[in-house]
């Protein structure tokens, strides 16, 4: 394959960017629909041209229908869960609400019901109730604060159950206005400055070659080691990558974070100097001090074979990563590798058991667990600049290949894996 | 060229690590598929409650595993005999399979608590019930 070398980094920073953005969609996704999702069936009752269900992560959170044509038809949105405290006579209801492209209202339909099954089908078949929203506006609906005031009338012999469907719709359309998304304050705290002043100390080793600046680096090495790693615990791990991916980039609460890991990913992407790995994480230079406890006759060379499996592990774990987000499986990432080992007191078996077992291999196969079986060291590797001749190798064919098993997870219904 | 023996070792090392991954994926995704069927199975079950309840203006007066429940809701035609037992993919039948859900009522049986609990254990990981808990979502 011929790409030219100078569009090999941007699109190595692509893929990336790609694998997060699906994450981030497909938990966009989630986030809005809930446990039961929404269907395009259930939407073509309603909207008969309706094709595709587009999230909508904007403040009504909830789908745009599209037609054949990809052109927005109307909105759909499902009163659960976040009406799940607007209980009926027995318990709450799931209701679909759908507006056409004009925003007033086409139909609701009652999903499921943990209310009483007679009350729900009461409900369910009595048309003036049901046909009650029929042509009013979002706005309209948002506004309703009281039922008989807006001629939405309760079901005879089903009251609780009706009342509970009619404001359920109604708080679901309103809860647009009332969650006006809060600004978190922005603070750059102490932990920050610290961060920032690890990231300024990397970035002086990795460029600055003058002896009085080097000399200082074994002195560096252990202030990351106890202070990033056991005091401040922040490495730079899967768990937190994945989860930011997943959610957002906590740029006001954690600028300093931010920075760092951007640094981590940019630096070399710009430079080739492997600021992170080399230089900053807590775990490489222990690795580098237990290098030294053992005489270097001791130490084995990993044959060619050993070297190319090894080279897999990293990128099966990433493999998993990518399933375990997507699938959504009680499964901790932080598990896979060594980095919560820091925080000892709440770290788990199995992240000191990866942290242990990799010092131990290091004694003998040096930085053995940075090599074979770093996935989020893996991800630095590959964004990172290549120095001389680059071209599309095994890393980028690896790349691609995560990349598309990310895009088959997000475009795979949960339901076909899950069953 | 690369040897035979090489490629030998290269392939097996790819099925081990192949095999390491699915060792790791394999009960996170099977305890996900068998959630899934829970909540199933608890969303058919609080049916059947609400349209016994309807039938006898009370939840049913004794605490029961879900088997007993499920045959007992069977037995008044609350509930369809084709409730899955989501621990082993098959039928609630003969009493002595896996069954991590239990019914509780109180003294009057006016509410009901339907709980699942994790595998030896007594701490709940569902629980649906007629006053705090009423969904699952």
């Amino acid at each position: 394959m011929k790409i030219k070398a100078a569009l090999l980094p941007f699109y190595r920073l692509a893929i990336l960017v790609a694998i997060a953005w699906l994450i981030r969609s497909h938990h966009d996704r989630i986030r809005v629909q809930g446990g039961w999702p929404i269907t395009v069936s259930e939407v073509r009752v309603f909207l008969p041209e309706a094709h595709h269900l587009k999230v909508d992560s904007g403040e009504r959170k909830g789908l745009i229908v599209l037609d054949q044509a990809r052109q927005e038809i109307g909105y759909a949105v499902r009163t659960m869960p976040h009406c799940r405290k607007i209980v009926g006579y027995s318990g709450p209801t799931d209701v679909l609400a759908i507006f056409d492209d004009d925003d007033k209202g086409v139909g609701i339909a009652i999903r499921h019901s943990y209310d009483t099954p007679s009350h729900v089908e009461d409900v369910k078949f009595e048309f003036l109730f049901m046909e009650s929203w029929n042509g009013r506006s979002w706005d309209d609906i948002a506004e309703i604060t009281n039922l008989n005031d807006a001629q939405i009338y309760a079901v005879s012999g089903a009251t609780r159950t009706s009342e509970a469907v009619a404001y359920s719709v109604n708080h679901r359309v309103a809860m647009t206005r009332s969650e006006g998304a809060a600004e978190e304050p922005w603070h750059f705290g102490w932990r920050d400055w610290l961060l920032c002043g690890f990231l300024v100390g990397g970035l002086a080793f990795a460029f600055k070659k003058e002896t009085f600046i080097q000399k200082w680096r074994p002195l560096y090495s252990v202030a990351t080691i106890l202070g990033l790693g056991f005091w401040m615990g922040d490495l730079i791990a899967q768990s937190l990558l994945v989860g930011w991916a997943e959610s957002r980039i906590p740029w006001a609460a954690t600028p300093g974070l931010v920075i760092f890991v951007l640094a981590a990913f940019l630096i070399p992407w710009f430079t080739a100097q492997p600021l992170y790995c080399q230089f900053i994480c807590p775990h490489g230079n222990l690795q580098r001090w237990f290098m030294k406890l053992v005489p270097a006759k001791w130490k084995r060379p990993l044959p060619g074979d050993g070297k190319w499996i090894g080279r897999l592990v990293p990128v099966m774990l990433l493999a998993v990563v990518v399933a375990v987000s997507f699938l959504q499986l009680d499964f901790d990432l932080a598990g896979i590798e060594p980095f919560d080992a820091y925080l000892v007191k709440s770290a788990g078996v199995a992240t000191l058991s990866v942290a242990v077992v990799g010092l131990l291999i290091s004694l003998f196969f040096p930085m053995a667990y940075c090599k074979f079986g770093c996935p989020t060291g893996w991800l630095l590797e590959f964004v990172r600049k290549r120095s001389g001749k680059d071209r599309f190798s095994d890393r980028d064919w690896i790349g691609l290949g995560l990349f598309l098993l990310a895009l088959a997870l997000h475009f795979t219904p949960l339901e076909k894996i899950l069953g | 060229m690369r040897s035979g023996k090489s490629f030998l070792i290269r392939s097996l090392g790819l099925v081990i690590v192949g095999a390491v991954a699915a060792v790791i994926l394999t009960e996170p995704v099977a305890e996900a598929r068998r959630e899934r069927r829970i909540k199933e199975v608890l969303l058919e079950v609080q049916e059947g409650l609400q349209r016994y309840h309807v039938k006898e203006e009370i939840y049913p007066r004794f605490a029961m595993s879900g088997g007993e429940l499920i045959d007992f809701l069977h037995g008044k035609s609350h509930l369809e005999k084709s409730v899955m037992n989501p621990w082993v993919g098959g039928g609630y039948d003969g009493g002595s399979e896996v069954d991590r859900m239990r019914y509780e009522t109180d003294d009057v049986a006016e509410s009901y608590e339907l709980t699942v609990r994790y595998w030896r254990s007594e701490k709940i990981k569902f629980r649906l019930d007629s006053t705090e808990n009423q969904s699952l979502e």
